[in-house]
């Protein structure tokens, strides 16, 4: 049986991305909608649904519907706001081809941009809020839990100790990622690192090190979602959407090491998958939201990729790496190539599928599945990207 | 009545570790799922304090004037099968997950957990009026 696409990814465009202060997120979103238009091969005027995406750690009021007054946009058949944590930018796709498949707009702009670098607070200090964990106001701040490295680094520590996994265990993961952005002239982090390097750096909140965490950086990205009718006819080649899914479990990857229970990302990618038609061993590359190597390597068993307990193995035999079976955030993730939550992985899903790639393109392209998580793990959307239309 | 959250909080304030007994199914609730459940159908049971350390993170990045790193924090499972989250007493090489932790209250108020066998007594009155805060 074939399976026509929902939708396809018709352009994209980025601002420049840097890990210093400079314009508020209107003007980069500004600049990445404009090179995705562009990149699309269409007019402002032809775009007729916008949908921003909110960062969770972004202040409501730097990006409003108001932010289409910076545009050259006509009237709007679809304007709207949407958060979801982490999952915000594939959330924003995959209600775009919700509404271009009920025939509301046929052409809809998807943003995300974030500035956690500000001229007063680095990274660190931008995501470093209390650890929402017991459900217990002020719980969290008497023991000095704070950061989504709080629940991260408790989650992590318990994955070790359920597989008896030692103190370089994450290393070969952040490894593979390294030598990923080595390819990757976009990408942030792009010096070779040894395993030495890697348990020479700091621990933050053990278990996770430095090395072990997201590259936090300022910019925006835009993808042109477009009806199938009208993919083919702008500059770009289409990269097709074949499956989607959403996942929100009842449990976070914290309370389902220590306690058991569903994150819902199985969920998530098995509902994808299943909408394209495809499984698991279908699939050429994954592009996940990997803003711990942890978050990695348990999206690897999680998604259904790696039995439980065996990605770590899995990542240090080279599967994950420039040759492997299974290519895993190509562009270097959010480790190495830079992290801009959801927008990360989907903007390097897009090239892949493309093939324009440069260095780092994967020649088996015709399969990807992309991934975004929020929380520590407990909400989950996916997506199945393709060059083809039909499978 | 005050919402199963204050309860808890509350005895916590008094020194005692209780717990939400869910009379209807029969097991006691996740205590960051408490605040979901039917309060009239909450019992509150003492905990027995003994607990398994089932994760551990050690802060070594200050993210609080209040509290100089490295600390840790800690998630407990206890007897009654409910996780929570506090910290364990002790030196960091002596810690490690799987270990038998029991509850103390230090400066009367503040749940922690130290190894078992380190001497402590029980950590709060188990007197059956002291069931309900």
């Amino acid at each position: 049986m074939t399976r026509q696409a929902k939708s396809a990814i018709v352009g994209y465009g980025k601002s420049t991305f840097s890990r210093k202060p400079g314009p508020p997120v209107s003007d980069l979103v500004r600049t990445a909608v404009i090179n995705a238009v562009e990149d699309a091969g269409i007019e402002m005027a032809d775009v007729d649904g916008l949908i921003l995406g909110q960062s969770d750690i972004l202040e409501r009021s730097a990006l409003t519907l108001a932010f289409r007054h910076m545009l050259d946009l006509g009237t709007l058949n679809l304007l709207c706001v949407t958060e979801g944590k982490g999952t915000t930018m594939l959330q924003a796709v995959q209600h775009a081809t919700m509404a271009i498949k009920s025939g509301v707009a046929r052409k809809i702009v998807c943003v995300f941009g974030d500035t956690p670098i500000g001229a007063d607070t680095g990274a660190g200090e931008t995501f470093a809020r209390p650890s929402r964990i017991m459900n217990l106001p002020g719980w969290e701040e008497r023991y000095g839990c704070y950061g989504a490295m709080g629940a991260y680094a408790l989650a992590a520590s318990a994955y070790k100790a359920r597989y008896g996994l030692g103190d370089d265990a994450f290393a070969p993961y952040v490894m593979a990622c390294r030598n990923w952005a080595g390819l990757n002239p976009g990408a942030f982090l792009r010096k070779p690192l040894s395993l030495d390097d890697y348990l020479a750096s700091r621990f933050v909140v053990e278990p996770i090190r430095l090395f072990d965490c997201a590259y936090p950086v300022n910019g925006a990205v835009a993808f042109v979602v477009s009806d199938i009718e009208h993919a083919t006819s702008g500059l770009s080649a289409p990269v097709y959407l074949h499956g989607m899914g959403q996942g929100h479990g009842a449990r976070s990857a914290l309370y389902a090491l220590c306690d058991g229970g569903e994150t819902g990302a199985r969920a998530a990618a098995d509902r994808a998958l299943t909408m394209a038609g495809v499984s698991h061993r279908d699939i050429n590359i994954c592009q996940l939201y990997d803003a711990f190597s942890f978050s990695g390597l348990y999206g690897l068993e999680d998604f259904g990729f790696c039995p439980p307990g065996a990605a770590p193995a899995f990542v240090a035999a080279g599967e994950t790496s420039p040759g492997g079976r299974l290519p895993v955030n190509t562009g270097g993730g959010h480790l190495s190539g830079g992290y801009l939550q959801g927008a990360t992985p989907l903007l390097e899903a897009v090239v892949q599928a493309r093939g324009a790639g440069g260095e780092r393109q994967v020649d088996r392209h015709d399969l990807l599945f992309v991934s975004n998580s929020g929380g520590c793990l407990e909400y989950h959307a996916t997506l199945i990207v393709s060059p083809h239309e039909v499978l | 009545m005050a919402a199963p959250g204050e309860q808890f909080l509350e005895a916590i304030q008094q020194g005692r570790l209780m717990l939400p007994f869910d009379s209807t199914a029969g097991s006691f609730m996740a205590l960051h799922e408490m605040d979901r459940a039917d309060e009239n159908s909450i019992q509150w049971k003492a905990a027995s304090g003994q607990g398994i350390l089932v994760a551990l993170a050690i802060y070594h990045r200050r993210y609080t004037a209040e509290i100089d790193p490295p600390y840790n924090v800690a998630m407990v499972r206890l007897e009654e099968g409910p996780v929570i989250l506090s910290t364990v007493l002790g030196d960091a090489e002596c810690l490690s997950v799987g270990m038998s932790v029991t509850a103390v209250f230090q400066d009367g108020n503040r749940l922690a957990f130290e190894p078992e066998g380190d001497g402590a007594g029980p950590a709060h009155k188990t007197d059956e009026e002291d069931a309900r805060p």
